[in-house]
């Protein structure tokens, strides 16, 4: 196989902040806390998490819209993680970013066709306003709007179709690898399943790379080959996609997806307990493993010592000092209907 | 068979004065017995929160607004109701949550506080047995600790906190019916799975019927008794959640079933999908049936409004030209275009 496409190594960002609006003294917030991954020519890796894991911050550090604090990233054999913005300039186009929502991400007085035109021209990839504009239409086409579309506004457009354009803006500097931070979050879901659809045609058409970013775990098992999982900062379970939705390794992964409603009513009252208690403040993240304080099977290690992210074979990865593909009898128990403390009515 | 809590009957909202007045919710008719649970499900726009406002009285004060049918509610059309009546029902016998807790917490005041104002409103305990009274509350929604808690201020509750304590404020004036539109869509899985295990257990406590507005069909699926699927401002299926998850009867919501991506399905190389965008109802509803221009069974008789009849089963209603049975007959020649 050859060389990644993406090579991350003990990627770290901090941010500083303030404890309250009473204190000057400030203390570091690690949003994104030693990761280390990989990936492939033609992949598309997905990270899923809880809100405020890491995940976004982890996509611009890879994109190169912020620097992060420490660690390399390789992209092509090419080390991006120290490069100035000058120096990130001519190779800015190779890595193109799809967000949540793009009416945020497009000018609204700035019609289709202008903003396609500008994002040809910005690196001088097309010039000349006819070859622009055929290539502007051949855009449209492949995110299957009509060139007609080039006369509108962003708000003449439907959620769905300003993802389309969010999506042909990215594809116009033939980027070779795609990051899509939450792109089909904001869509309902009848929608959402064209813009899936969507974007595993182009990637099959253009041999794109993907990172592509979801709390939803439903989205990221149809669209990933392999699968990252993000707790506080930590890459906790990396493993390919079919592994990982049939028996994850990391108790954090079982609890998440166990969460996941799913839509069949026959299973219902899956034997699983839900993850108790609220995430911990990232500014405070517990001591050991980061998840022991919510974990049904930590022991006393977990509380002191960090789990280290091993490989458990077959390409699975996970951060944990009793990984297991199968779920503990603590885990499973049914959380017996707890007795609420008060009684409820008269 | 009992009477029932609630009855909706054909129920229409329309928006401004003709001309140029729309049509949000078009003949909704549903009902509802004592402890039950019905989901709402439809995606943006189709009607699901101005539904939930109509029966609560919200929109009733609007002007822009005309609510023309009936919503019976424990024997009485409150739609003939006046204010100060609809005022006594209002959060003593309906109560309703929010998508967005912010919304129904004030921010300036003590999560006691707001507990506290609602039990003197809608109770006749003592000072000190309202104290007592909110304990419980907060304590009865998972809260842990609440006696530390409780003088905390909205914005120092996280996001689940906050929809807990909106749910104690909720069940303040022990109400038989929970409207909770959308309560936990801004909420990650985790804390969603909580929240609602959370609603199952007070709904068998309490015996209070629950109407839970949401976009997601898994959540549907865990928790509904029966389920009400809105497009266009109607309800163009309804039904026993199992019945219709099994054997949807409408081709939106079929296709619906079908386009979601679930955590427990194999990756398929393509996801179905329903072609095109829900109709935007200012900009005016498709002439006969509203989900026509997407639908891949429409024909000629689609040019006229479809009525909400019976399939099947009697208490599976379904709004479509198209019986379930004789549309997959169809399908098996070749739909009509
Ligand atoms: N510019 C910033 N300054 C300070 N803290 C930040 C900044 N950006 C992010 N953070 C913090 O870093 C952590 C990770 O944030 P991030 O946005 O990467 O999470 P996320 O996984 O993308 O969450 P979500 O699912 O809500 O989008 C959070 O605790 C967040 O509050
Ligand atoms: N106060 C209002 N004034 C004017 N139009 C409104 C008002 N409230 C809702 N609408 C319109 O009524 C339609 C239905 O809105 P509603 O909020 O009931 O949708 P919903 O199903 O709850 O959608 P969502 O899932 O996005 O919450 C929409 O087209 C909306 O734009
Ligand atoms: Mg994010
Ligand atoms: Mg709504």
């Amino acid at each position: 196989m050859s060389a990644p496409l993406v090579t991350v190594k003990n990627l770290k960002k901090t941010f500083p902040v303030r404890e309250s609006v009473f204190r000057r003294a400030t203390r570091e917030l690690r949003a994104v806390d030693d990761v280390s991954f990989a990936v492939s020519r033609g992949e598309t890796l997905g990270l899923v998490g809880e809100s405020g894991c890491g995940k976004s911050t982890l996509a611009r550090c890879v994109a190169r819209l912020t620097e992060p604090s420490d660690g390399s990233i390789l992209f092509d054999g090419q080390e991006i993680a120290r490069l100035s913005t000058r120096e990130l300039r001519p190779m800015r186009r190779n890595i193109q970013l799809v967000f949540q929502d793009p009416m945020s991400s497009l000018n609204p007085r700035k019609r289709v066709g202008t903003i396609l035109r500008e994002a040809l021209s910005i690196q001088g990839l097309v010039s000349g306003r006819a070859r622009q504009d055929a290539r502007i239409a051949e855009l449209l086409e492949q995110v299957g709007l009509s060139p007609t579309f080039a006369g509108r506004l962003p708000r003449e457009l439907s959620g769905g179709q300003r993802q389309r354009i969010g999506i042909a803006r990215a594809l116009a500097l033939e980027p070779r690898l795609i990051v899509a931070d939450e792109p089909v979050s904001a869509l309902d879901v009848s929608v959402q399943a064209q813009i899936l659809n969507l974007l595993k045609d182009l990637q099959e058409q253009l041999g794109l790379t993907m990172l592509f970013i979801s709390h939803d775990l439903g989205v990221v098992r149809h669209v990933s080959d392999r699968v990252g999982v993000m707790y506080l900062g930590k890459l906790v379970e990396l493993a390919p996609a079919d592994a990982f939705y049939e028996a994850p390794l990391h108790p954090y992964s079982r609890a998440l997806l166990a969460s996941v409603p799913l839509p069949d009513p026959a299973a219902r009252g899956r034997a699983v307990r839900p993850i108790e208690g609220d995430m911990p403040s990232p500014i405070y993240p517990p001591a050991g493993c980061r998840f022991h304080t919510r974990c049904p099977i930590a022991q006393e290690i977990c509380s002191r010592t960090e789990p280290p992210l091993t490989d458990h074979g077959n390409g699975r990865l996970a951060a944990c000092h009793f990984a297991s593909p199968f779920a503990s009898a603590r885990e499973t128990e049914r959380a017996a209907p707890q007795p609420s403390q008060a009684k409820m009515g008269d | 068979m009992a009477e029932r809590l609630l009855n909706v009957r054909n129920l229409d909202v329309v928006l401004g004065r003709e001309p140029g007045a729309t049509t949000l919710v078009r003949d909704l008719s549903f009902s509802l017995d004592a402890g039950e649970l019905l989901c709402i499900v439809g995606e943006s726009g189709c009607g699901k929160t101005i539904t939930a406002r109509s029966v609560i009285g919200l929109n009733r004060t609007d002007p822009r607004f005309r609510l023309t049918g009936a919503i019976d509610f424990d024997g009485r059309n409150l739609l003939d109701l006046d204010e100060r009546a609809m005022r006594q029902i209002r959060g003593a016998r309906i109560a309703m949550i929010f998508q967005d807790p912010m919304s129904s917490l004030n921010p300036l005041h003590r999560i006691s506080a707001q507990i506290d104002e609602a039990l003197a409103i809608h109770t006749d305990l003592g000072k000190a047995a309202r104290r007592a009274r909110v304990l419980e509350l907060l304590a009865a929604v998972g809260i842990p600790k609440p006696e530390t808690r409780i003088d905390a201020y909205p914005h120092q509750f996280s996001g689940g906190m906050r929809q807990r304590a909106m749910i104690a404020l909720a069940l303040a004036g022990d109400p038989d019916l929970l409207i909770a539109d959308e309560p936990t869509t801004a909420l990650d899985v985790t804390t969603q799975k909580q929240i609602l295990l959370l609603l199952a257990r007070l709904r068998a406590e309490t015996g209070m019927a629950v109407i839970f507005i949401t976009h997601d069909l898994g959540v549907v699926a865990e928790i509904a008794d029966r389920v009400l699927v809105m497009y266009a401002g109607q309800c163009v299926e309804s039904g026993p959640v199992a019945d219709v998850f099994r054997n949807p009867q409408h081709p939106y919501t079929a296709g619906l079933l079908a386009s979601i991506p679930a955590a427990n399905r194999g990756k398929v190389r393509r996801l179905a999908s329903i072609k095109g965008a829900p109709p935007v109802l200012s900009e005016g509803r498709p002439v006969g049936c509203a989900f026509r221009p997407r639908c891949d069974y429409a024909f000629d008789r689609c040019a006229d409004e479809p009525q909400l009849t019976a399939t099947g089963s009697p208490d599976h209603p379904a709004r479509c030209w198209l019986s379930g049975a004789a549309r997959h007959s169809l399908a098996g020649q070749g739909a009509p275009a």
